[in-house]
């Protein structure tokens, strides 16, 4: 009978990794341009960032320069589609080589594509409003575009976060803060979803960070969207990139499933 | 005279902006009750509030800071240092805008001088005659405040006209209450208005010295440059702001703030990032004034 039950188990693992399961992939950080954080802060970041992930053997790139976008725009379309989970962390702006500004290419974008691949590809802000723009560029309308979820918005300052059980063992760097942009729960629409909630206020309708996610495409992972503040930005950012990493991807398909044989047999 | 060109209806000692200004809300710290002089000014038809000569505390104090160390436990103090030090500035008599201009105001400026604003944003739900005009470029507003005849306050001005001469923390005095701004948190659930609201709706949240939404609606420009640093070495008599710096100082906070940003004492330079801002003029008092 447990033969049985193990065999069964084996067969939906089998059939589930043909579908969902992916590669890791690469992370690529820009500080070129940013907005509510200053260059020299958002660098600093970024390279506690870089130096987590090398640790953790993450392949990643960091883009320091405005002169940079074209490389970014460069790697996001490399990146998308295949086959890999890959996350581009930005600094409170969107560079128009991603989304052009205005809100010019509503659908279609160079960001948006890439998020809209089962690949799971992810985009990780910090600081300022998600795909605002500097110089109010998209305003309101580049997250709107960008999840095609009309009205959905981020405003909410100081809204305190309190670390969820989740957040505490995903990232353990994550303080609690006042939320300046939060992510607004209670205006998800469509396929949109929560995945994991790192933190949220009391009622649940608003949190940051958090990973939504596009049913089985891209993800959006604003965290520590805060106006000048000095939170750990680049550690809170390195601890979910490694998780999500670890657990929402697998090597080889075949390789999770052997390692899952082997802690099968270990159990028996 | 300059103050020619306008036309002064002037209304002495308003009982009802006294009320205001000395009701509820206010708590020991609150400023002697003033007579409120407004005039109306022809270009714009901006009723404008006179805000006496004197002294007043301007800035965060120490004691401020032991009490938001209570109110935004999770902010790093660090956070209200460019308010620091708190000092008392003297300031001639001036008048200001009693209300944020409005796009009926911005859009007359438009269609009179034919100016192109760099970003006004003229488009629903923005627009509205009755809203405040959402200009998010510092030149517009300053080009809109030289059609009009009159200026942007200074951040000195601006912070006085907000909160007196006490050193309250919001308008009304220093007990936060939603329902007395247009901000809280976009849903409109509290203050009623899911965006901003028309202008002069929360009379229970008007300055000392009558001047409606000081906090919260839209963020405001004023003429200054910002140096976080300029409390360090501002003069204390009638501060003008640095000679250049850092973008300009945005006060007050807007419809998407509560609390932190929308302290009267608050000041926002750089980068302003996703902030929504608009602004309202000031002029100098005549001498006789």
């Amino acid at each position: 009978m447990r033969n049985v039950v193990i065999f069964a188990t084996l067969i939906t693992l089998l059939t589930l990794s043909s579908s969902q399961v992916f590669a890791a992939g690469e992370v690529v950080i820009y500080t070129g341009t940013t907005q509510w954080i200053d260059k020299a802060p958002a660098d600093e970041q970024a390279n506690i960032c870089v130096e987590m992930l090398d640790a953790a053997g993450i392949k990643n790139t960091l883009l320091t320069s405005d002169g940079d976008m074209d490389a970014l725009a460069t790697w996001m379309e490399n990146a998308t589609g295949d086959d890999g989970l890959d996350i581009c962390v930005l600094y409170g702006d969107i560079p128009p080589t991603l989304y052009p500004q205005g809100n010019a290419q509503p659908d279609g974008s160079v960001a948006e594509m890439y998020i809209e691949t089962t690949d799971g590809d992810a985009i990780l802000n910090h600081a300022d409003y998600m795909f605002w723009g500097l110089g109010n560029r998209n305003a309101e309308g580049g997250l709107q575009n960008m999840m095609d979820i009309p009205g959905i918005v981020m405003w909410d300052d100081n809204t305190p976060m309190i670390v969820t059980d989740k957040g505490k063992e995903i990232a353990p760097s994550l303080p609690e803060i006042q939320s300046d942009r939060p992510f607004h729960i209670d205006q998800l629409d469509g396929d949109w979803e929560v995945e994991v909630s790192l933190a949220q206020n009391e009622a649940g309708t608003r949190a940051d960070p958090i990973i939504v996610r596009d049913g089985e495409l891209g993800r959006l992972i604003p965290v520590i969207q805060t106006a000048n503040g000095n939170e750990p930005k680049g550690a809170v950012a390195a601890e979910i990139i490694i998780w999500l990493m670890a657990n929402a991807t697998s090597v080889e398909p075949e390789g999770k499933l052997s390692t899952t044989w082997g802690n099968l047999k270990t159990v028996r | 005279m300059k103050h020619k060109q306008f036309c002064f209806i002037v209304i002495l000692s308003i009982p009802l902006l006294l009320a205001l200004a000395c009701g509820e809300g206010m708590d020991s710290k609150t400023v002697k009750p003033t007579p409120i002089k407004t005039i109306t000014t022809q270009k714009d038809g901006a009723v404008m509030v006179f805000v006496p000569t004197g002294d007043f505390l301007m800035g965060t104090s120490d004691a401020d800071i032991e009490l938001y160390t209570e109110i935004f436990p999770l902010r790093d103090i660090s956070r209200f240092d460019n308010e620091r030090p708190q000092r008392t500035v003297y300031l001639d008599a001036f008048y200001i805008d009693q209300f944020e201009v409005t796009n009926k105001q911005f859009k007359q400026f438009l269609t009179k001088t034919g100016y192109i604003p760099e970003k006004y944003l003229d488009y629903p739900p923005h627009n509205a005659d009755n809203l405040p005009a959402v200009v998010l470029e510092w030149e517009d507003a300053v080009a809109y405040a030289h059609w009009a005849g009159k200026r942007l306050p200074t951040e000195a001005e601006w912070e006085k006209a907000a909160r007196g001469t006490d050193g309250r923390i919001w308008p009304w005095g220093n007990e936060w209450d939603a329902t007395k701004l247009s901000g809280n948190d976009g849903t409109g659930l509290i203050d009623g208005y899911e965006l901003t609201a028309p202008i002069g709706q929360f009379p229970q949240g008007v300055s000392p010295y009558g001047v409606y939404d000081m906090a919260g609606n839209l963020w405001e420009w004023v003429s200054d440059w910002y140096d976080p640093d300029y409390y360090d070495y501002a003069p204390n008599v009638n501060p003008k702001g640095p000679e250049t710096g850092d973008g300009h100082v945005l006060k007050g906070g807007g419809w998407a703030e509560n609390l932190d940003f929308t302290r009267c004492a608050n000041r926002f330079g750089g980068n302003p990032g996703s902030l929504i801002i608009g602004f309202r003029c000031a002029m100098d008092a005549p001498a006789e004034d």
